[in-house]
């Protein structure tokens, strides 16, 4: 009799969980898309916008004035701010899964909600369309909202069918950041070439400086360099194909000399002493304090780092260096689109939409480049001062390259076949020439 | 009337049955079923049977993951034992042995976060109070993150041993003494045998911990350099949550839980020793 009560007990257990488990994974039906071409006169209610940034700091304060203003044109609209990133990206993603999504959403196009494969979303129906909405004037351009985004980042929005599913909110790009007095008082110059680069870091060195800060402790920021040197020596689009195993690596031209580069770089003592215990936050404070004059790093270092720069340190920026002669892209550039897109399975997605636009506005860009020292995704927007060469380099349709080689989200078998062996060489664990064996191998082994 | 009792008890009991059903029996065998799919977390999950137990076979990273989540359980048992038992036993007999005792739980108190992160600043080799790569080093950064997780939770298990300590009578110790038995041999042949119970269950608990082990790496090391602290815990959530594969996560966690339970029982059975009595 007990057998059989404990059996019924599991029984129900069992379909219990089963109901939940078929609760859980049947997701609801997408919304309607005509949510997209609302009439604004009825863009009422409230509606949540992500901010990547917690409450208090700079950002959020420049959505919450932006958030006055939005209400002040819609009058019955609500907008209510709510935090989404670092250690809140997952509280979001959650949302997302249960379909009470925020309207507006903060992430990359490849990894929407802070997901990795951004395509999840879309295939998934949860991702509203922007299609109609990008094909529509935007205010302050005489051209459509998708024809006012820079060439570069334009691809960077839409599916494979060319489905807009994204709207910009800024650009990063990842170039070197130099210490003006170390270069003054070595009386050396920004390089453009290789060449160059290597004959400042020898003075640097000499002049007691460790030419580049780097962690130890965040492997794609090592990774950083051998991306800039393959980009420029074997082309994006060849080392792109033997991440995705289409190509072997070892068979890429300028694979080897890039790959030479990184270990004369690692052999010549270039980087910061102690640099694999020392985390990205101190080896930007490092460069900073004066204890090495360059740091290869994206464009939001100094915003993130503004009440730590000394007052009166000056900081100028130059693109990674070219190297003449070499087969890859010369004017490329590694960077990052942050994305906005609206949740189809939120209330009030319409709202989403028109808070967008207003965000694109030339005239909210601006204000926004002059206040965060973004570089903005919209032409004829000027870019920060510094900033000038890489925003200008966004003008042609196939310079910017996704940072890292897009490698973080790449399954871990093939992110560490191509990232372990960068950080062995860094700690003196491998040549260039094992660099490329090993990283070879690993793809193949990975890719099957 | 036994009966018409039960009958009764019944109904007050559903409410919490109901609760813990839903907080804990659905998303413990929810696990079960999402290891056997293909779920990214959005779409609908893909049945595929004991497909990811078979990848996991062949995950040469999880591998990896079970050597150094072994090691930090061995070193840190090796560690932590020893050290809470002597603190345990030494300020037992001390003038200020209980101020000692504040002092060695203390940090119990920090968050793990914090007390991470401290860790992290004293082992910085250019501004901490160390020198040298520690964390930065392959071959010593688990030991680092395994000191740390000491060094925060010790005071509880000194405080556990030592109320096993106080357990035992005084009088075996004063008997053993007047026989002639040094402090040492008092401590190994008298209370080490009568505290057995607890240092039994003092052991498996800390198995349990540290094979579910997590917040200390993710905090002082992100599982580097080179992957040399990553542990299962760690390796689990990434997959989860940075490449999105919620199906082969929850086979990881399946399989932790296998692991988890059957070096428990193992562990219960080989080290069961007949009870002392007093």
């Amino acid at each position: 009799m007990k057998i059989r009560g404990a059996a019924r007990l599991g029984a129900a257990l069992v379909a219990g969980v089963m109901l939940l488990s078929g609760c859980m994974f049947s997701g609801s039906e997408p919304a309607d898309d005509s949510a997209a071409a609302a009439d604004p006169a009825k863009l009422t209610g409230e509606f949540e916008v992500v901010s990547f940034y917690p409450a208090g700091s700079p950002d959020y304060q420049r959505l919450e004035g932006l958030a006055r203003e939005f209400e002040g044109r819609y009058p019955d609209a609500k907008v209510k701010l709510v935090f989404g990133g670092g250690q809140d990206v997952p509280q979001i993603q959650a949302r997302w899964r249960a379909g009470n999504p925020p309207e507006v959403n903060f992430g990359f196009f490849g990894r929407l909600a802070g997901n990795p494969d951004g395509m999840t979303y879309v295939d998934a129906g949860q991702v509203q369309p922007l299609t109609d909405a990008m094909n529509k004037p935007l205010a302050g351009y005489d051209q459509p909202w998708k024809d006012a985004v820079l060439p570069a980042v334009r691809s960077q929005l839409t599916a494979p069918d060319g489905t807009y599913y994204a709207a910009p909110d800024a650009v990063t790009t990842i170039q070197f950041f130099y210490n003006k007095k170390i270069f003054s008082d070595l009386g050396v110059q920004p390089p453009t070439t290789i060449d160059e680069l290597f004959t400042v870091a020898d003075k640097v060195k000499a002049g007691g400086v460790a030419p580049f800060a780097v962690t130890g402790t965040f492997a794609p920021y090592l990774q950083l360099y051998l991306d800039y040197l393959l980009l420029r020596r074997a082309g994006g689009q060849n080392v792109l194909d033997a991440i995705d195993g289409k190509k072997d690596f070892a068979s890429l031209p300028g694979v080897r000399e890039a790959a030479a580069d990184l270990e004369r770089m690692v052999d010549n003592g270039y980087f910061l002493e102690n640099f694999r215990s020392t985390d990205f936050t101190a080896a930007q404070l490092a460069f900073f304090q004066g204890k090495s004059a360059m740091i290869l790093m994206g464009s939001w270092l100094i915003g993130e780092m503004k009440q730590s720069i000394p007052p009166g340190f000056e900081v100028g920026t130059f693109p990674f260096p070219t190297i003449p002669g070499a087969a890859g892209d010369q004017t490329g550039v590694f960077g990052g689109v942050n994305l906005q897109t609206v949740a189809k399975q939120s209330k009030n997605p319409a709202l989403g939409i028109a808070w967008l636009q207003f965000l694109a506005e030339k005239g909210n860009q601006q204000k926004f480049v002059e206040q965060t020292g973004n570089i903005s995704a919209y032409a004829g927007v000027p870019a920060p001062a510094g900033f000038e060469a890489q925003a200008g380099l966004l003008n042609q349709e196939n310079a910017f390259w996704p940072s890292y080689f897009a490698a973080l989200s790449q399954p871990t078998a093939v992110k560490d076949a191509y990232g372990v062996p960068i950080t062995r060489v860094f700690f003196g664990e491998l040549d260039g020439a094992g660099l490329v064996t090993e990283i070879n191998d690993g793809l193949r082994k990975a890719r099957g | 009337m036994e009966r018409q009792k039960r009958r009764l008890v019944v109904p007050f009991l559903l409410p919490a049955f109901a609760a813990y059903a839903f907080f804990m029996l659905y998303p413990a065998f929810s696990t079960f079923y999402v290891a056997l799919t293909d779920w990214n977390g959005v779409s609908a999950p893909d049945f595929v049977g004991l497909g990811n137990l078979t990848e996991l076979a062949a995950d040469e990273t999880f591998r990896s993951t079970i050597g150094n989540t072994v090691t930090f359980v061995v070193i840190g048992a090796m560690i932590l034992f020893p050290g809470a038992l002597f603190f345990a036993y030494v300020t037992q007999k001390l003038r200020f042995g209980k101020v000692y005792r504040f002092f060695i739980l203390a940090p119990v108190v920090l968050s793990v976060t914090t007390a991470a992160l401290l860790w992290k600043f004293l082992l910085n080799p250019n501004f901490g109070v160390v020198g040298v790569e520690l964390l930065g080093q392959p071959s010593t950064a688990m030991l680092m993150v395994v000191l740390a997780t000491v060094w925060h939770g010790i005071g509880i298990w000194m405080l556990l041993f030592a109320a096993a300590f106080e357990r035992v009578p005084v009088e075996l110790r004063e008997a053993a003494t007047l026989d002639g038995a040094s402090a040492f041999q008092v401590f190994r042949h008298v209370v080490w045998p009568l505290i057995w119970d607890v240092t039994r269950t003092l052991l498996i608990l800390w198995m349990i911990q540290g094979l579910q082990t997590f917040a200390f790496i993710i905090a002082m090391t992100g599982g580097g350099p080179l992957r040399s602290t990553e542990v299962i815990g760690t390796y689990l959530y990434g997959v989860a949550f940075t490449e999105g594969r919620f199906g082969y996560a929850a086979t990881i966690a399946v399989v932790l839980f296998a692991a988890i339970l059957t070096l428990t029982l193992s562990v219960n059975r080989l080290t069961k020793r007949e009870s002392e009595q007093y």
